[in-house]
């Protein structure tokens, strides 16, 4: 057995190293074969020339029997590869032009291909990194029409006691620590968690212990003390000093003790829905009291065995009908429909559609490149019509031709593909760089076995939709074309193929034309929004407060005038304020506030607020249309006033809003608030959304961390450490942080937009290119095969005008079939597209007429070049020519 | 020259192409005319068919080539039959007594 495998073995390293040599043995026995045959009938009778016909016509050529014995080799198969492989890279070589424009367009096609799947599998496919991660699911509700309002601790600790779906049911939320170590403060980003949190998880910890019962203040001996650090913050204050477990550090200027560590591989991903960030470096125990009301806090917690998420979710409705019966007065006029959801899907519930529409877009970039490089190799496999109308005549069968057809284009794809990898991976670099928010889990975004596995599979599916077409056509490997001394103008068959193909190109390159266009549309409305604020110019910084040290909003007030007295004096500062939060900021959508007129019973309307100093309206430029701003004197005596935008006033007061009374926030018992001013439109929540109003109170309606609004030729870095050291001399003990322009709010505001539109844009741009490419190529063919034609029309009397017209007026009626088809398709998929656009409707009749006009111009360009060569064909020498 | 020839049963072309070699060593043509002689005709093996089989039996090991001088003079590639060849072509015999046997029961029952 060994031996047998020894000898194939043997044979199989033969016929690749000695290929030649038996080629040539094989030669010289076939030829004495034929010599004996030969003799043995020259001995009967015949002569010379007559036997050796007859024993090549009775043995059917020689090729064949050494095709056919060649093949027995073990081996032969991959040896023939390698041959096509050698054949192929020499065909390349010839006409490198072609080579190099097919590559690249590959490899465009294919990088950006693998960079989308990249991002889209680590995004929204790939498991996460907690153990049973498919059945952690997040809860949440929708109050009053708010959306992620979250759960009550109420609700979440029912639902603990008595769900039969769901286990381990944890709070969490999103909030900051001021970490001080040795005497310096940091502010990190932190989660207050439930005991259940950190297991359901599946975290362990690396030092010390997890939260559990001795953490809740609720429990006879719990105490709430205790904090867990990150495994980067232990190392980067502590000094990874394992004996800092049972240390008290202070945090937000209480003193708590150090209980454990978590491990360096534990990833928080939790949705922006829970305010968690990716980088949570502090966790603080917190109870659920079944006593309290208030909403918003996330809940995360596990499917049982067996369940199902429907499961789960028509338990919760059964719960939901629970609630309303048993505390009526609060959920009286449905005023909470509640959710439940897989984990995986709710981190990416924002980004979606977007990466689906990209995804979409780069699919088609390769589609056009492939249908783009079957055009160019059909064009040029016409000239080599005859050498393969030769090959098939010397006994190659046609799955031989096919075969070797399929393995050049292969070969030209397996080139594309590596240098697919390589952009893909270029492309995500681009990506980190163009988004300047981040996606969600984008610190598992990476190239893996996975993705190399899709490339394999993308760049195989290219080198067939390139090759098969090209192959089968010439595989049929007309006799005719030897017949012919020279192809005349192509065959019709072939032309209606070629044409066929760049009516698909030009088809699929209008529909990611139209989306960018819509996107470019959208983003420029976007930044033509009106804010209702002039961001330029104008420096933020958040100023957080002790709120213990400063227990009085009289002694906040005070330390707030302080500061800003002594930033209105450095040099360079034209004007400053406070007001929180910043447009634009994350939690935002937190800041959604119930309004209504004093003594009107209805549920209300909703709008953004806003906490603001004196004169923050005048620092950030806000237009008041009528009455004033808040004054230093409005604060000292606590005036129950507020200011609002012309939304409201029109909604509320159309007579005019100054000095009514109206309630906000907390329900018709508070208090009413008398109207001093009304602002033109702000928008400060969501850029794209011009249909939520908003209100100004004084802070002292509304006491958080307020955000310094400076009006400044100083740039926000230079500004910094002066900010850092007046708050430090004012005595705030906490550190001011993000000193940016306001700018960048905004911007960042748009980032989703933008990106969209740059991916896209450049995208459309390359598939219209390609087939601008296409048009030319395949235009310039049929004209140079046509130009014996040509000549004759021209010596018959045509005027070198009416060809120009014959070849340009093909090129145009190729391209407005493609549009009119790609057109269609365009309008069904921009109906996908809505929930993307801004102040555009998907059947935009301005982008539709710009992105045909933009295909009509190329049409044009790409045939003009063979369009003239044609009307210069020069009679004399077309019809001479052979 | 008998224009009538059989179509091959599968397989059986080896078994020719051994028991042609048992007798003596030959070149590709030699075996071929050999065949025809025997069976009168009955086999008239083409170069297409020959050679092919030829070559994977060498390659299985059963036969072995090699280069030499025929007797009027010319370079040809004489092959002889191995030892593992001969076991191959007794195995091969004893099958096709078995169908022989078989088929001659099933024909005159």
């Amino acid at each position: 057995m060994a031996r047998r495998l020894l000898r194939r073995l043997s044979s199989f390293l033969r016929t690749f190293v000695r290929g030649l040599q038996l080629d040539r043995e094989l030669d010289d026995e076939l030829r004495a074969y034929l010599d004996h045959e030969i003799a043995r009938r020259v001995a009967a009778g015949s002569s010379a020339a007559e036997a050796r016909r007859l024993v090549l016509a009775e043995e059917g050529g020689i090729e064949p029997i050494k095709e056919r014995t060649r093949a027995v080799r073990f081996g032969f198969g991959l040896a023939t590869v390698l041959q096509d492989l050698r054949y192929g890279a020499r065909s390349m070589a010839r006409s490198p032009g072609f080579a190099l424009v097919a590559c690249l367009t590959l490899a465009l096609g294919i990088g950006a291909n693998v960079a989308m799947f990249t991002v889209m599998r680590s995004v929204l496919w790939r498991p996460l990194p907690y153990a049973d991660g498919e059945r952690l699911v997040i809860l949440d509700s929708t109050w009053r029409g708010l959306p992620h309002a979250g759960l009550s601790p109420r609700e979440i600790s029912d639902l603990r006691r008595d769900s039969r779906t769901l286990s381990h049911l944890a709070v969490v939320n999103g909030v900051g620590a001021h970490v001080e170590i040795d005497g310096e403060v940091e502010f990190v980003p932190a989660a207050s968690v439930s005991a259940d949190l950190l297991p359901s998880l599946g975290a362990r910890p690396a030092h010390g212990r997890l939260f559990d019962a001795r953490d809740d203040s609720l429990h006879p001996d719990g105490q709430v003390r205790s904090v867990i650090f990150s495994d980067a913050l232990w190392r980067q204050r502590l000094g990874a000093d394992p004996g800092a477990i049972g240390r008290w550090i202070t945090v937000n200027n209480t003193p708590r003790q150090l209980i454990g560590v978590l491990p360096a591989d534990f990833q928080v991903f939790l949705p922006a829905s829970t305010s968690v960030q990716e980088a949570t470096h502090v966790w603080f125990p917190t109870s659920i009291n079944p006593a309290e009301n208030f909403r918003g806090n996330g809940a995360i917690g596990r499917l049982r065995a067996g369940v199902t998420l429907d499961d789960a979710r028509r338990e919760l409705e059964v719960f939901a009908a629970r609630f309303a019966s048993d505390r009526p007065e609060i959920y009286r006029d449905a005023a909470a429909t509640f959710r439940v959801d897989a984990l995986r899907q709710a981190l990416a519930a924002d980004i979606d559609a977007g990466l689906w529409m990209l995804g979409a877009a780069v699919a088609f970039v390769l589609l056009v490149s492939c249908v783009n490089i079957a055009n160019l190799t059909l064009a040029r496999s016409s000239g080599r019509a005859r050498e393969l109308a030769v090959r098939r005549a010397l006994g190659a069968t046609r799955v031989r031709i096919v075969r070797q057809l399929l393995t050049e284009s292969l070969l030209l794809a397996a080139i594309g593909g590596a240098g697919g990898l390589v952009i893909g991976r270029l492309g995500l670099q681009l990506l980190d760089w163009l988004r300047t928010t981040d996606l969600p889990r984008q610190s598992q975004v990476g190239l893996d076995g996975q993705v190399t596995l899709f490339s394999i599979g993308i760049t195989l599916a290219a080198g067939v939709i390139c090759g098969v077409l090209p192959a089968f056509r010439f595989a049929a490997g007309d006799a005719q074309a030897l017949k012919a001394g020279r192809a005349d103008s192509p065959a019709r068959g072939q032309r209606r193929l070629q044409r066929g193909l760049v009516i698909a190109e030009i088809a699929l390159s209008i529909v990611p034309l139209v989306a960018a266009g819509l996107m470019v549309r959208s983003f420029v409305n976007l930044t033509q929004a009106p804010l209702g604020f002039r961001p330029d110019g104008i420096v933020t910084a958040w100023m957080p407060l002790s709120f213990r040290q400063f227990s009085d909003v009289d002694a906040r007030v005070r330390v707030h005038a302080a500061v800003l007295d002594r930033i209105r004096e450095l040099p360079g500062v034209h004007d400053v304020s406070a007001a929180s939060p910043p447009p634009f900021h994350d939690f935002q959508v937190q800041m959604l506030e119930r309004y209504g007129r004093a003594g009107d019973t209805g549920p209300g309307s909703h709008a953004t607020r806003q906490s603001a100093l004196p004169g923050y309206l005048r620092v950030v430029g806000t237009r008041l249309v009528a009455g004033r701003e808040f004054t230093d004197d409005d604060l000292r005596h606590k005036r129950q006033v507020v200011i609002i935008d012309e939304r409201i006033a029109r909604e509320l007061w159309p007579s005019g809003a100054i000095g009514q009374q109206m309630w906000v926030g907390a329900g018709r018992r508070a208090s009413p608030l008398e109207v001093i001013g009304v602002t033109e439109p702000v928008r400060v929540a969501n850029i794209g959304d011009d249909s939520t109003p908003h209100l100004f109170v004084p802070y002292h309606k509304f006491t958080i961390d307020m955000v310094l609004a400076i009006r400044t030729d100083t740039p926000a870095e230079a500004l910094a450490p002066v900010l850092k050291r007046i708050a430090a001399e004012a005595g705030t003990s906490r550190a001011v942080m993000d000193v940016w322009p306001l700018r960048d709010y905004v911007d960042k505001s748009m980032a989703d937009t933008r990106f969209m539109m740059l991916v896209l844009t450049a995208f459309a741009g390359l598939s219209m290119l390609l087939a601008a490419i296409g048009l030319y190529g395949t235009l310039s063919y049929l004209t140079s095969q046509r130009s014996r034609e040509f000549g004759v029309r021209l010596a018959l009397g045509a005027s070198s005008r009416q060809i120009l017209r014959l070849v340009a007026g093909e090129g145009v009626v190729l391209t407005a079939i493609g549009a009119a088809a790609g057109l269609a398709g365009a309008i069904a998929a921009a109906r996908a597209l809505r929930g993307l656009l801004y102040g555009v409707e998907p059947l935009d009749p301005a982008t539709l007429a710009a992105v045909t006009a933009a295909v009509a111009v190329l049409a044009v360009l790409a045939s003009l070049k063979p369009a003239w060569s044609a009307s210069r064909v020069d009679p004399t020498r077309a019809l001479r020519a052979d | 020259m008998p224009e009538r020839s059989t179509e091959l049963l599968k397989g059986t072309l080896d078994l020719l192409i051994l028991r042609t070699l048992e007798l003596a060593p030959r070149h590709g043509a030699a075996i071929a005319e050999r065949i025809a002689q025997t069976t009168r005709g009955t086999f008239q093996i083409k170069a297409g068919s020959l050679f092919p089989a030829l070559h994977r039996l060498e390659q299985e090991g059963w036969i072995e080539g090699a280069w030499e001088v025929s007797a009027d003079g010319r370079r040809v590639k004489s092959y002889t039959l191995t030892r593992s060849g001969r076991k191959q072509l007794q195995a091969e015999k004893a099958t096709w007594g078995r169908i022989a046997a078989a088929m001659a029961q099933v024909l005159e029952s």
